[in-house]
């Protein structure tokens, strides 16, 4: 050990080289690996995980549907698997007001009263929910540990307290674990509160609820799911309108909530920051060959004393793997600002646990072992006869060093080619999304999102709400600044669903199925202004489209085209597809189309029909502000307008249209990040490889030049002498990183639909960029070699 | 060649001085070198180590230029002359033969011999012609496939011949070309230089031994960086 610490000590440039390779390569990984340990493979913090299912909906469309609270306490009465069976769901839409302050948004775990005993939880400090609460419907919460600590410094003295909730008061009755802490899991958690289920306990449409079951001891998850199966076909045959075409399936309680997607790009993730390690080990590798031959002689001097070539491999294998080691210890330090960049970013501790640490362990010793195995062994085959005649000069590199250093740059090429490609793709994704014509104007736009207790204002068409809005509009469009406001029921920031089968009077209803399907909003007077829209024939909705006047609607210009083609759309009727009851609306406007900020093309239709907001109001609600000014200016004025009116609500999203979009994009973007960081680590990484190469080639071959300078070689002939082997490389390379930069792209074209990165200009930019980059690195070796002085090479014969 | 009846300059140094700058120290390889050599003409360059023979060939073969002087190749000036000028004038008109062959381990005998005509910008059938000729000279056709390593010293040197004639140069400089040679070797090499001089190629020879120098017209001795005798050799 002493001696290989002596040799790294003796070649201060390799090894600092080396250690920066080795620091980025294991550093990158390890900070993948923290991600993908903190959302993939942490195990759940509860009492024998093992026993805790899921019970799903099981459709033919959707394997994991939520629960109607009628299904849910059908099975929770009949089964006989279950210790206990609890229904949950989480609402971020929630306003939360604590006394003598203004309304907030809140996180809340709604939930029956035995979901922490199905867990195997138990509250910090006062008491569960009871069975007797869910019973009377007892407005009582737990506090969140996180919200506790906050909030309340965690002052035990808080039980009893009240706060209101959505409107209603509530009482504190416990704190929660930590264990709900995790973000990840379940948001960022405010508070507990116990749902009253049973109130909904005959309503089936309605599918909100997750169900979580903890198995009696003995039961297996295969004869929970046989008798819930049993319960299933028994709901079907009692309520075939709503269970005809779904089952029941018994699943692993989720270990974690990144979902099929989250998983394939985490996984991604990792395989590419992998590609980067391989990259650097090439280079170490490549490294390690050059110093090979520079200590051939010394390699030969030590076989000739009698040293076994094993005894030789190990000694070089000991020096690259104590190097790989010190690289790694740097690389956790860089895992560490890593780490904390991405924690920051979502709010989420990352940290470096003893999972990651052996992962960096195992990561720095297996990359000292690939990048030293192979040049080590090669060492100590050397023909120690021939090395040694050649005296101290130290013998040129042999064919199979060459033709491996050839190898493992072609291969570094095209790995770098793909993780530019995946990074070209998610940039020019992003971009598209963020610039793509959308038909509405998210610049100088603000929005807010509401949701109105249902015990104040109803559900649907109550009158509450309609003056809820008019003073809401009307103080909104009193803020200094503001140009328009408006309320709708949908937003185009993200995606505009399908939406609803309609028809068109005078037409042929279509077969089942075949309908036309078209996004539907219903909005104020003003909106269409305030979103930047146009209309473009008829007239906007009116303050006197009320309820109890004429139905009416505005189409979207495509809509009007394909319905009406040749037609004045103003006057003509459409409705819904029960052909008893249509609900004929009287087209009394048409708008230019809008599309959402994010577009997945299945799920896509041209169509959008809006109805007049007043004529049938929802207590879930969504406010936009036009400002001539920056639209950060109205979110005040716009939470002050929402206080003036509604003290106890708080509106979940206020900000910029502009900053929601981006927010929407925030995982993407994070993934475009650590793509950016490895595409350029892994371009840096190959760059100084294939500099490397063609540098040590070009001083291998120092003598070969003045021998054909003294022939009468020019320049130029001396410099394409080593651009054509690096022009060579760099084809091979960009060839073989096109191929598999085309299938990373159609591997992403599935993976993430949201995200519209498939350029083929991206592709061949990526390479062109990667070649001109590459023969770049090429040319500055070539040019100083033909700076040699034929003299001096000559000489050195 | 052409004209060997008249004696005819081929390469003139006057007063060629090169002085070496290393860490402030100046060493005067070349001191006030007068070398006269005309066409035909077989010179010897002889003296001890360190003396500044390589230095003069190197002179000679435009791989280095004089820090004083003026050299004269073929009448005209060329010390002062770009790299790229230098470089053509090296392959069309010097051939050189080295002390250790020189041969490109990765090019085959024929490609060896092909290469400086290849800087040329020779068409290939030109080439092909040349190159035959050339290794046939030297007796070496049949090994125009080998490479390098596949050949014995002797043959390597003598495909270094051929690769030197090639070009069909002004001026063969050859530096030690017995110098990593048995006896047997050496002195077929020399013998074929000794046939070349005879078909009227101008050859200068850098060697330190005297047995090898009487196989030249004439030998230069070379001392501290100045000729310090000229001497001819004697004829059998």
């Amino acid at each position: 050990m002493r001696q290989a610490i002596r040799q790294l000590l003796k070649s201060p440039g390799f090894t600092i080289v080396s250690l920066v390779t080795l620091a980025f390569g294991i550093g990158l990984n390890a900070n993948a690996f923290s991600v993908l340990n903190r959302l993939l493979l942490q195990s759940l913090p509860f009492r024998d995980p093992g026993s805790i299912v899921m019970v799903w909906g099981d459709t033919s469309k959707d394997q994991e549907v939520g629960q109607s609270p009628g299904d849910y306490i059908d099975e929770r009465d009949q089964n006989t698997v279950f210790e206990g069976l609890a229904a949950y769901y989480i609402n971020n839409t929630s306003s939360l007001v604590d006394q003598g302050k203004v309304a907030e948004r809140a996180t809340v775990l709604e939930c029956t009263s035995n979901f922490l005993p199905v867990l195997g939880i138990s509250p910090v400090l006062g008491r569960g929910f009871t069975s007797d609460e869910q019973a009377r419907q007892e407005p009582v919460v737990l506090l969140s540990n996180r919200y506790w600590q906050k909030n309340f410094a965690g002052d035990p003295h808080v039980l009893g307290r009240a706060l209101r909730l959505k409107g209603a008061s509530v009482t504190i009755i416990g704190v929660a674990p930590r264990e709900l802490d995790d973000p990840e899991r379940w948001g960022r958690l405010d508070l507990v509160h116990l749902d009253p289920v049973e109130v909904n306990r005959g309503y089936r449409d309605g599918t909100w609820y997750n169900v979580v079951g903890r198995l009696k001891p003995g039961v297996t998850r295969a004869q929970a799911q046989a008798e819930m199966g049993a319960i299933a076909r028994k709901l079907a045959h009692d309520y075939p309108k709503t269970n005809a075409e779904r089952s029941l399936r018994v699943a692993p309680f989720l270990t974690d909530s990144e979902g099929d997607i989250g998983h394939a790009i985490i996984w991604m993730i990792m395989d590419l920051a992998l590609a980067v390690l391989m990259i650097a080990c090439v280079n170490l590798a490549n490294l390690q060959l050059v110093r090979m031959t520079a200590r051939s002689r010394e390699i030969a001097i030590r076989l000739a004393l009698g040293s076994s070539r094993l005894r030789v491999m190990g000694m070089l294998l000991s020096e690259s793997i104590l190097l790989s080691l010190c690289g790694g210890a740097l690389g956790l330090l860089f895992a560490k600002w890593a780490n904390d960049y991405v924690g920051a970013y979502f709010n989420l501790p990352v940290p470096l646990d003893y999972r990651v640490l052996a992962f960096a362990f195992v990561a720095s010793a297996a990359t000292g072992a690939v990048f030293g195995t192979v040049p080590a062994w090669i060492a100590s085959r050397a023909d120690v006869n021939a090395t040694l005649k050649q005296g101290g000069r130290g013998a040129s590199a042999g064919g199979s060093r060459n033709r491996l250093r050839q190898v493992l740059i072609v291969a570094q090429l095209a790995i770098a080619l793909v993780l530019l490609t995946g990074a070209g793709y998610f940039i020019r994704g992003i971009h598209r999304i963020m610039n793509h014509e959308m038909g509405w104007d998210p610049d100088h736009l603000t929005m807010g999102e509401i949701e109105l207790p249902n015990a104040k204002y109803g559900e649907r068409g109550d009158k509450r709400t309609l003056v809820f809005a008019e003073k809401l509009i009307s103080g909104l469009r009193h803020l200094p600044g503001v140009q328009d406001a408006a309320i709708s029921t949908g937003t185009p920031i993200g995606t505009v669903p399908a939406g609803d089968p309609f028809a068109v009077e005078g037409r042929p209803a279509p077969a089942k199925g075949a309908e036309p399907l078209a996004y539907t909003n219903r909005v104020t007077p003003g909106f269409f202004a305030t979103h930047g829209m146009h209309v473009l024939r008829g007239r906007d909705f009116a303050i006197s489209d009320r309820p109890g006047a004429p139905n009416v609607a505005i189409v979207s210009k495509s809509l009007a085209e394909k319905f009406w083609p040749g037609e004045d759309p103003i006057g003509k009727r459409i409705g819904g597809t029960d052909p008893v009851k249509p609900d004929w609306s009287e087209v009394v406007g048409v708008v230019n189309d809008v599309v959402g900020s994010i577009r997945i093309a299945r799920y896509e239709t041209p169509y959008q029909i809006y109805r007049p907001w007043f004529q049938d109001t929802f207590r879930f609600l969504i406010f936009s502000v036009r400002t001539g000014a920056d639209p950060h200016s109205v979110v005040e004025g716009a939470r002050k307008a929402l206080a003036d009116v509604e003290p106890d609500i708080a509106a979940t999203i206020l900000a910029p249209a502009r900053d929601t979009m981006e927010d929407n994009m925030s995982g993407i973007v994070l993934v475009q990040r650590m793509l950016d960081v490895m595409a350029l680590l892994g371009l840096l990484l190959s760059t100084i490889g294939i500099y490397g190469v063609v540098a040590n080639v070009a001083t291998e071959r120092t003598q070969e030049i003045g021998v054909r300078m003294a022939l009468g070689a020019g320049s130029a002939d001396v410099q394409w002498l080593f651009m054509r082997s690096g022009i060579i490389l760099a084809v091979l390379g960009s060839g073989i990183g096109l191929l598999a930069s085309v299938g990373l792209v159609m591997a992403l074209d599935r993976l993430v639909q949201i995200v519209p990165g498939n350029d083929p200009w991206v592709i061949a930019g990526v390479g062109v960029m990667l070649a001109v980059i590459a023969l770049l690195a090429c040319w500055i070796p070539a040019w100083r070699a033909t700076k040699v002085d034929p003299t001096v090479s000559l000489r050195a014969e | 060649m052409e004209n060997q009846a008249l004696p005819q300059s081929l390469l003139k140094l006057d007063n060629v001085t090169k002085v070496f700058l290393t860490d402030e120290v100046e060493t005067h390889a070349l001191s006030g070198i007068h070398l006269e050599i005309t066409k035909g003409e077989y010179v010897a360059i002889a003296g001890p180590s360190g003396c500044g023979k390589s230095t003069l060939l190197s002179i000679l073969g435009l791989l280095d230029t004089p820090t004083d002087g003026t050299y004269t190749l073929n009448g005209r000036p060329v010390q002062g002359l770009t790299p790229a000028d230098r470089a053509r004038i090296r392959n069309r008109e010097i051939g050189f033969i080295f002390q250790s062959f020189n041969l490109i381990g990765d090019l085959t005998v024929y490609e060896n011999v092909e290469l400086p005509l290849t800087y040329r910008g020779m068409p290939a059938a030109e080439r092909k012609a040349r190159v035959e000729e050339s290794l046939e000279k030297v007796g070496m056709g049949h090994r125009a496939k080998h490479v390098p390593s596949q050949l014995s010293g002797g043959q390597q040197q003598r495909v270094a011949v051929a690769r030197a004639l090639a070009g069909n140069p002004a001026v063969l400089l050859a530096d030690e070309p017995t110098g990593n040679l048995d006896s047997k070797n050496g002195d077929a090499v020399m013998d074929l230089l000794q046939s070349l001089h005879r078909t009227g190629s101008t050859i200068i020879m850098v060697t330190h031994d005297a047995r090898f120098a009487r196989h030249a017209d004439r030998t230069v001795h070379l001392f501290d960086g100045q000729v310090v005798e000229e001497s001819a050799a004697p004829k059998d």
